[in-house]
């Protein structure tokens, strides 16, 4: 199970903060816009995508453990229902989803914080911009790093690798819709 | 006079996602078990074929069953059995 976890929540995690990246880049470039426009845009995204990870994961998930408890049954003739094991896959599932729920929105609240603050008219929207960029840049730097280290191969590598994807996504999205 | 069993060797199958350490903690946690050996004789894809020996001082068939088919195992034979005579001592 903690492999199949630590590839969903890699995975979705970089989903949710490219997500807002495209978000930000896109409204920055409209121009003056409210802060609670971007903030109400981008929590119902990462909502989106949040819900979306849960209930693709979970059907997944469930018919893959499915198949494999039925080839399990095949294997040993008795009927694993109300197992150890079957509880235990059924406990995973649920796991598995909601950490690839859990993960995209964790992110995209992280990268929109500075949003909440840019509300309340403590800071700028420029400034809020500016930081939610720096908050996405590294959260994906830091997952190309978390990458790099599971996998046993250069993390500062991997970690400018998933930079250098954040910046060209921002860079492109401010192109289209600039 | 009342008749106990002392010892149980079993020929298990089981899947190999359930770890034998985990099979013999639960059997060593059932009442009257005080002894469990498991010897892996044959892996395949899917399951292993596991030799268990079971050693107390009244072991309850039923409850070893009970635990290995919570763990997903299924008993193929009984291939040993030690069973022993002893007085019931009333209080």
């Amino acid at each position: 199970m903690g492999e199949i976890a630590r590839r969903y929540f890699v995975m979705n995690a970089f989903d949710g903060v490219l997500a807002i990246l495209g978000l930000i880049a896109g409204t920055h470039i409209a121009g003056n816009v409210n802060p609670k426009i971007v903030l109400g845009s981008g929590l119902g995204l990462s909502l989106t995508i949040s819900i979306s990870g849960f209930s693709g994961a979970y059907i997944v998930e469930r018919a893959e453990r499915s198949r494999k408890l039925r080839e399990i049954k095949k294997a040993l003739f008795i009927d694993v229902n109300e197992t150890l094991l079957d509880k235990a896959t059924n406990l995973s599932v649920i796991l598995i989803a909601f950490i690839n729920a859990a993960a995209p929105l964790v992110t995209s609240i992280l990268a929109l914080a500075p949003y909440i603050l840019a509300s309340f008219n403590i800071i700028t929207l420029m400034q809020a911009f500016i930081f939610s960029l720096l908050v996405i840049l590294i959260m994906l730097f830091t997952l190309g790093y978390y990458l790099g280290r599971i996998t046993g191969r250069s993390p500062l590598k991997y970690g400018l690798i998933t930079l250098i994807i954040g910046l060209v996504v921002g860079f492109l999205v401010m192109i289209l819709t600039g | 006079m009342t008749v106990g069993i002392r010892r149980l060797v079993l020929d298990v199958l089981k899947p190999r996602e359930v770890t034998i350490v985990d099979i013999s903690k639960a059997l060593c946690a059932v009442d009257g078990v005080e002894e469990v050996n498991v010897v892996v004789t044959e892996v395949d894809v899917k399951t292993e074929t596991i030799k268990l020996t079971i050693k107390g001082s009244n072991i309850c068939y039923d409850d070893i069953a009970k635990v290995l088919t919570g763990y997903s195992c299924a008993i193929r034979s009984i291939d040993e059995v030690d069973v022993y005579k002893h007085k019931l001592v009333r209080a």
